[in-house]
């Protein structure tokens, strides 16, 4: 069975990527994992998914930024820097909010991501979401 | 520890030798000035923990140096040496910040027991100020611990709960699921009482003063449904707005300002009836922009509505209390509407629905 698509999820809580992983299998996607934004951004250049999964507090404050801010503005993803981004935190709000509603004037150079999730994803939830970004993508 | 440091301001050459001696004896580091001007302009380079000045200097006298030490850093320790052993002199320069004064003549004991205790109170002093600012750090950090520390292993049990409901990890026989099911309602409880206590701290009105700016209804309602169009399109819920054409932008601060209204649509879908509706108006009222969320839902008594807005107030009505709730999402969404100057209405029919108005100012062109 061909994959609906291939996703890499980086996050540094195991649970997480466990249980993401699982929900996302089992509607039929590839799945690929790494714990921090180093490793992602390898796993990315290696495997050039069709979306990524982002936690923000990876392990320094804001590791997702610049994973993010790499992908987007360096020479070497030049090829790969339109992948859309999933951002995915549990940091409420507090975060979440200064890129992900469109108030442009606040957001200074922090690139932006296409969509923000909160944890705990729900699945269904994750799953539309997921379908949309990988569609828009196509 | 580093040595302690003290400055000796005095005139008389062999008062400043002496006194130097006996300090230096008693392993403290000493530095000396002959005038008041040049004792300041080496504190002001390095400034010390203590410093020794005569009361009675031609130019500027130790009352005036003890005034301008104070001016500097309140926490250097003056002590004033004084020939004039009197009451009124000895008033006088405590009144401007010295910590103590010593009488002349003096013999070295004496010198060192004063020094000392001005040394001691400097040291605690210190002390006391770090500890202050530890607890403030601690309460600025507290928040974002809260938030982190908490919220990501109870968000990691969510999800699977989560999973496991969905069959992913294989089929569950129905006593199983309505256990976790049960489980996960209460797990739902205690992350919305975090997110609502997390809420409630960060609001302070100063706060959102400053970040007031003028912001388009429309953008702020958007803002608001992400996420919620989904949990009303689950429970067959139709969400409507409405905003007419040509309505001014609002004075608002955008983060609190879509929070009170993404708690008012959650709060309209939460507490309706299956196949009900969420309207939500935008309208431009007596000089104010006014939000209207209206539902078709359970309702508010008469006699609960003086209290929904207050902390921890929950509904005495079963069919609410079926409901997780924290008590606090009323209270929060008030007190973001006046910290924003505006003001926030309630019209309900038991039974039959209920609608919240948001009045917040026009921004001016």
């Amino acid at each position: 069975m061909a994959a609906k698509g291939k996703i890499l999820i980086v996050d540094d809580d195991p649970d997480f990527l466990k249980t993401t992983k699982m929900i996302l299998m089992t509607d039929g996607y590839e799945i690929l994992t790494a714990s921090d934004g180093k490793e992602g951004l390898k796993v990315l250049r290696e495997a050039k998914p069709d979306l990524v999964m982002l936690d923000i507090m990876m392990e320094s404050l804001f590791e997702g930024f610049s994973f993010l801010g790499t992908l987007r503005t360096s020479p070497d993803f030049e090829e790969l820097k339109g992948t859309p981004i999933l951002m995915v935190s549990s940091v409420k709000a507090d975060t979440g909010s200064r890129f992900s509603f469109g108030y442009e004037e606040d957001m200074g150079d922090i690139p932006e991501p296409d969509e923000y999730m909160d944890k705990p994803l729900k699945p269904k939830e994750l799953l539309d979401r997921v379908a949309k970004l990988i569609g828009k993508g196509k | 520890m580093d040595l302690a440091k003290v400055l000796v301001i005095d005139d008389e050459e062999i008062a400043r030798i002496s006194c130097q001696r006996v300090l230096k004896r008693e392993g403290i580091q000493v530095a000396t000035a002959s005038t008041g001007r040049e004792g300041l302009e080496m504190l002001i380079r390095e400034p010390p923990d203590l410093v020794l000045v005569d009361l009675k200097m031609p130019e500027m006298d130790g009352v005036e140096v003890a005034r301008r030490v104070r001016n500097f850093d309140p926490n250097i320790v003056t002590i004033i040496i004084t020939g004039y052993a009197t009451i009124e002199s000895a008033v006088a320069v405590m009144k401007e910040g010295a910590y103590d004064y010593l009488p002349k003549p003096f013999t070295p004991d004496e010198l060192i027991i004063v020094v000392r205790r001005g040394l001691e109170k400097r040291r605690l002093d210190r002390e006391s100020r770090a500890l202050r600012e530890e607890k403030a750090a601690m309460e600025r950090n507290f928040i974002t611990m809260v938030t982190h520390q908490l919220r990501s292993p109870m968000g990691a049990i969510f999800q699977y709960l989560e999973v496991l409901l969905s069959d992913i990890g294989g089929e569950l026989t129905p006593m199983q699921r309505e256990m976790l099911e049960r489980a996960k309602e209460r797990l739902e409880g205690l992350l919305q009482l975090i997110n609502d206590w997390l809420d409630m701290s960060r609001i302070q009105a100063g706060e959102i003063l400053n970040r007031l700016q003028a912001v388009p209804v429309g953008s702020c309602i958007d803002a608001a449904l992400t996420g919620l169009d989904f949990t009303a399109q689950q429970k067959g819920i139709k969400l409507s707005t409405e905003i007419p054409p040509g309505l001014p932008p609002v004075r608002v601060d955008p983060d609190t300002f879509r929070e009170v209204l993404s708690n008012l649509i959650s709060n309209a879908i939460k507490y309706n009836r299956p196949d009900g509706y969420v309207r939500i108006r935008a309208s431009e009222r007596d000089g104010w922009v006014v939000v209207d969320v209206e539902d078709s839902g359970l309702g508010i008594e008469e006699k609960e509505i003086p209290f929904i807005f207050e902390q921890f107030y929950r509904s005495k009505d079963k069919e609410v209390r079926k409901h997780e709730g924290t008590g606090l999402g009323l209270a929060i969404v008030q007190r973001i509407v006046q910290a924003h100057g505006g003001k926030i209405e309630v019209k309900s029919e038991h039974g039959k629905g209920s609608t919240f108005s948001v009045f917040v100012n026009k921004a001016n062109a």
